[in-house]
């Protein structure tokens, strides 16, 4: 029986080919080879033994896993409330008609997310130094002692690591926001002063409102990002004191890489995997039960 | 023969998908420009010189360097070991975390080629090296204890050290003036492990018994802990992240009087902190007052090895040994990175002899005292758990007692050793 292959439409799907498996092999893959190997032990790179949720259920008995769970959530949280009000502040600052040199703004507020991330690093170690830092520097003018070593404290290394990441992110999110922005008719604010609206009033009825589909995009995208920490306090503090910056990408890396246990390792990015969905997915259907007029 | 074109076209362009991951491993025999077979070598020091001498003295093979950081070369080489593809011909670690790729099974046997030079190195050494009776790598390097000094400082205080109760003693006077005696790692980090293990091996002490067994109800672990404990408490250290331009900042500002460290830190320090030339000196490991004799910790030091994946083992283990056990090869190690020799007869060669004019003069080599051997087991798990409880004595939730309990309990819990 001869086969007939129609050219036309097949062109396309040959075109797609080369992506197609780089996808399945780079990307498809390395996910299903790694939830796979979660469920085995694995010997010498090569599965050996179904052992069931024996990894999932070492884990989460495991307390220095349970405190990155909640270093992360903790961090998540705070950093995105912090990042995305900084950001609306900045965009809404930048959007406004009695600021000049916006570009120059824009760019300035953009700058952070362009800079190496050790050359910050380098910028925040300098900055909070006790002894020799701009900080003390600057306090000493006052006569102020400053005697804090804020990457020595459990409680305060964790602000610096959020301090840090908030200063790298919210200029970068600002950018969405003002893209937002920009997509709110004038006519609305017009209308709204004439109503007798203050600035306050505006931004709380209009602005906000109106910038909430790019607020879920920026919080979806930034949880999913923020779950995903590690550089920051990685090069600040290696996750101590005492595990106090340890994060799950962190842990996920010490059991993977450092202690070499990889399919207990392919389990913690799965535990990973689940918080963000869920992140996510509650993010959404906030969304939707707000477009929809529900509370 | 459009339609064929295009069909060509997409087949090329997914093979060459294919072509492009087909990466050169050390699985490769790939010669260089002269003819030389290329050897990858992963290190993350600056070893170029000592490199490029081999590539000069011999015409067989030419070392390739492949620079990474040491934390990145245990975690590409795992990953390469278990897959069975990606290895590099030759790599570098630290002989801390050097057993688990010893035990992988994945080393070459360097038996043959490096056997005759082994006397050379201490049993200890050889021990380490050594997986059921043969030999998968060799040391280039020791980093033994040494105590660098601001010589200017000690000399305007009056101080002299003998002992670590000296050490605490001069820090008192020190600290009127807002100078710290040592910086002390805090947070501990991956440091905190190494450094307390270093203190511990200066009292003749470890973590666990030749075996791999925890010591429990460890008296020399108590002892260390204590000393850090009151270096921070009563302020006499300075608590610092190490390495980071805080670090080296306090150290310009003359703010670090001394530094306990292993001898490899004597190059960071130079480059660091070169405007500091001149007013350094070393002296030995001070001794502990309970203790008759003194002697010097034990960082760890470096092995290199071949892997099992390489196409040229036999050349390859030529260049280990003659890098880690001729003479010629050690002195490379030490012109370029620093290094204090593992293969003894080295210290012999005049150029281990020598004054530094960054330590006024002083041969860091002959600071150098007895060590005792240091037992290395599940490094990764051990450097976490020690940080952890090392951070909660600083932090004032355990004292040194319980934070010495704490680390043998939870390291023979995770372990199970």
């Amino acid at each position: 029986m001869k086969t007939h292959i129609d050219g036309r439409k097949a062109a396309p799907y040959f075109f797609l080919l080369p992506f197609l498996v780089f996808f399945l092999i780079f990307r498809l893959w390395p996910i299903v080879w790694s939830f796979l190997i979660s469920f085995f032990e694995l010997e010498d790179g090569s599965i050996a033994s179904f052992i069931g949720l024996s990894n999932y259920a070492t884990i989460f008995k495991d307390p220095t896993f349970i405190k990155s769970i909640w270093n992360t959530i903790y961090f998540v949280i705070v950093y995105n409330v912090i990042m995305i009000f900084l950001a609306i502040l900045l965009a809404v600052f930048c959007n406004s008609p009695i600021i000049g040199c916006k570009k120059a703004y824009r760019a300035v507020f953009f700058s952070p997310i362009a800079m190496s991330l050790p050359v910050v690093a380098v910028v925040f170690d300098l900055i909070f130094a006790r002894n020799i830092g701009f900080i003390t520097s600057l306090l000493g003018i006052f006569g102020v002692e400053y005697n804090y070593r804020i990457f020595a404290s459990m409680t305060g290394a964790v602000w610096a690591v959020i301090l840090m990441r908030v200063w790298r992110g919210a200029g970068y999110y600002c950018a969405y926001f003002l893209a937002g922005l920009t997509s709110i008719p004038e006519e609305l604010y017009e209308s709204a002063m004439i109503d007798g609206a203050n600035s306050f009033q505006q931004f709380w009825k209009i602005t906000l409102p109106l910038l909430k589909p790019m607020l879920v995009f920026v919080i979806i995208m930034s949880t999913i990002l923020s779950f995903q920490l590690f550089d920051e306090p990685w090069i600040l503090t290696q996750g101590g004191p005492a595990n106090s910056t340890l994060t799950l990408q962190m842990y996920l890396y010490q059991t993977s890489f450092l202690k070499q246990d990889f399919s207990k390792g392919a389990a913690v990015s799965y535990v990973m995997t689940l918080l963000m969905l869920a992140a996510s997915v509650v993010s959404v259907s906030r969304q939707k039960d707000s477009a929809s007029g529900r509370r | 023969m459009k339609k064929v074109l295009t069909v060509l076209l997409c087949m090329m362009l997914s093979l060459s998908l294919f072509a492009g991951g087909a990466k050169d491993t050390a699985a490769t025999e790939t010669a260089a420009d002269n003819g030389k077979t290329k050897l990858e070598f992963w290190t993350w020091l600056s070893s170029d010189d000592a490199i490029d001498a081999y590539n000069q003295m011999q015409d067989e093979v030419e070392i390739v360097k492949v620079q990474m950081s040491h934390a990145d070369i245990n975690a590409k080489l795992a990953i390469a070991l278990q897959a069975g593809t990606g290895a590099p011909d030759i790599y570098q670690t630290t002989q801390r975390y050097y057993p688990q790729f010893r035990d992988s099974g994945h080393m070459y046997d360097m038996t043959a080629v490096v056997s005759d030079v082994m006397d050379g190195y201490p049993s200890s050494l050889q021990d380490l090296v050594t997986y059921n009776g043969q030999i998968a790598g060799l040391t280039p390097d020791v980093s033994p204890s040494v105590m660098f000094y601001r010589a200017d400082i000690f000399e305007e205080y009056g101080i002299e050290i003998e002992t670590f109760n000296d050490l605490i003693e001069a820090a008192k006077i020190l600290k009127e003036d807002g100078i710290y005696m040592l910086p002390i790692f805090n947070p501990a980090g991956s440091w905190g492990a190494n450094a307390v293990g270093m203190l511990l091996g200066s009292r003749e002490g470890n973590y666990f018994t030749p075996d791999g067994k925890v010591i429990h109800d460890n008296e020399d672990l108590e002892i260390v802990l204590e000393f850090l404990d009151q270096m921070v408490d009563e302020g006499y250290g300075e608590s610092l992240t190490f390495f980071t331009p805080e670090f080296w900042g306090e150290f310009k500002a003359g703010k670090i009087a001394a530094w306990i460290m292993n001898t490899a830190e004597a190059a960071n320090l130079k480059t660091n902190a070169p405007e500091l030339s001149g007013k350094w000196k070393i002296m030995p490991t001070p001794r502990w007052d309970d203790k008759d004799t003194a002697l010097s910790g034990y960082w760890g030091g470096t092995v290199i090895s071949v892997t099992d994946q390489s196409k040229n083992p036999e050349e390859a283990a030529k260049f280990v040994k003659w890098l880690c056990g001729t003479v010629e090869g050690q002195v490379w190690a030490g012109k370029t990175w620093s290094a204090v020799p593992a293969y003894e007869p080295a210290y012999d060669d005049p150029f281990f002899q020598e004054g530094d004019p960054y330590f006024s003069g002083d041969n860091i080599y002959s600071m150098i005292l007895d060590t005792t051997p240091f037992h290395y087991f599940d490094w990764a798990s051990v450097e976490m758990i020690i940080g952890e409880k090392l951070d909660l004595m600083f932090a004032g939730q355990l004292s040194p007692e319980e934070a010495a309990r704490a680390i043998e309990d939870t390291i023979a819990a995770e372990t199970g050793r």
